[in-house]
């Protein structure tokens, strides 16, 4: 394979179930002047053809991988789909970023595992957000019967409202709903695929670098529906958590909710280091490393924990994190 | 750690698992056997020692399993009551730069 010596450029995510806008996002987004230099990868049966000529095509892989990890099973199709972008941009044909747009159906996670921690893939791409587009006329139903569904809007760095012109009844019921279910992620309401190219390429911050920025939503937002298996904890923090506790607290969420742990996100006080906030982001097992900021956003430091998941309880995330804490303070004779 | 947190922690990784058993706490919540499905008994128990707490898992012809930490402590009980559920291993990649 020949050797490509250029610059990772910012990858983003578009998912969303059947028919709720995703191709005429990107559409629309294309004819936008701020996102002309950007080639997109179509990861979709049928898709209908963008008038692009950077467009390219990873057909899905239909093979069940039941192998266990599946970030660890390369993603063959994507991998090749963008070295073959990246050796055209290495001739010239700059683009500035990817945009991804997987199947309706699709389980977007080991996509999302593949960019974070598959060589080559990080070799080319960063991994930017994921976008995550929710039909706001038939949302609510979709969500009621479709696991995929939770699942992508567990996924999500941004939620997009689609067909909100079409909308004859508040979406008021779908927002608490997806607030639910992903509080940390923003809504963000879209008529056609208008929207500001921000929302998708973020400025000039990354999706972690936002995660400071964002509001943190407290427990009162937190309720459970009938239909959600995936719902969402939020913890703060009262005491500083010392940085063996903190990766011992990741294997012991990861080990125990397995695949039923979605996301985790948070911004902490480590006891080592308290003047620099640490930046968790992990989807599922897999996370970025941990990363300290130069200071905290707010006056008084505020540790915060938001976990997406299936089954997550706040009191037995809290008993875990306590004991791990104690455990480790004493072991250290302090 | 507290009787009241034992309890907690153990109730709650038994429902995560969506195991089958029967935990019934001592009095004093310091320990809890669990039956499962097909009848095996298992305790777990924590105790204080001078370094520390350390949990004790008791299965009926097996050597005791002595964890200084809770992270063991919740994979062997994982093992013993939900061995077919799999468990996720932390993997730290580079973060990311734009």
């Amino acid at each position: 394979m020949t050797q490509i010596p250029i610059a990772p450029v910012p990858m983003t995510v578009i998912t969303g179930f059947l028919g709720s806008g995703k191709t005429t996002l990107i559409a629309a987004l294309l004819r936008r002047q701020e996102l002309a230099n950007t080639a997109v990868i179509i990861n979709e049966f049928g898709e209908i053809g963008l008038d692009h000529e950077l467009i390219e095509s990873s057909e899905e892989d239909l093979v069940e991988l039941s192998t266990g990890c599946l970030c660890c099973v390369m993603r063959g199709d994507l991998v090749d789909a963008v070295h073959r972008l990246m050796k055209k941009r290495g001739s010239g044909r700059g683009f500035e970023r990817i945009v991804l747009e997987t199947t309706g159906l699709a389980d977007p996670t080991p996509i999302v595992h593949a960019a974070m921690a598959d060589l080559t893939l990080r070799s080319h791409v960063v991994l930017d957000r994921v976008v995550v587009t929710v039909d706001g006329m038939n949302g609510l139903a979709t969500l009621n019967t479709y696991g995929e569904s939770r699942k992508q809007v567990g996924l999500a760095d941004i939620l997009l409202l689609t067909k909100t012109d079409l909308v004859t009844s508040d979406t008021n019921l779908l927002t608490e709903r997806l607030t639910a279910m992903n509080p940390d992620a923003p809504i963000v309401r879209s008529v056609l695929g208008g929207i500001d190219p921000v929302v998708i390429t973020g400025g000039a911050t990354t999706w972690h670098e936002e995660i400071q920025l964002k509001e943190f939503r407290p427990a009162s937002h937190q309720h459970n529906h009938q239909h959600d298996d995936i719902t969402s904890v939020s913890l703060e923090l009262k005491t500083p958590v010392p940085a063996v506790a903190l990766t011992l607290f990741l294997q012991a969420m990861a080990e125990t909710f397995g695949a039923d742990l979605l996301r985790l996100k948070g911004i902490i006080q480590v006891a080592e280091d308290p003047e620099k906030p640490a930046i968790l982001n992990g989807v599922q097992h897999v996370f970025h490393s941990i990363r300290s900021l130069d200071a905290w956003p707010d006056a008084v430091p505020r540790s915060r924990l938001v976990m997406i998941g299936r089954g997550l309880t706040k009191n037995w995330i809290e008993a875990l994190l306590d004991t791990i804490t104690e455990e480790v303070i004493e072991a250290s004779g302090e | 750690m507290t009787p009241a947190r034992f309890q907690i922690l153990v109730e709650g990784a038994l429902a995560i698992w969506k195991v089958e058993v029967e935990a019934t706490f001592a009095t004093d919540q310091t320990s809890c056997q669990i039956v499962t499905a097909d009848g095996a008994a298992v305790v777990l128990r924590f105790e204080r020692e001078p370094f520390g707490v350390v949990w004790r898992l008791v299965e009926q012809g097996r050597r005791d399993r002595v964890h200084i930490s809770i992270l063991p402590a919740l994979r062997s009980l994982r093992e013993i009551t939900a061995p077919g559920r799999k468990a996720g291993r932390v993997l730290f990649v580079q973060g990311d730069q734009k």
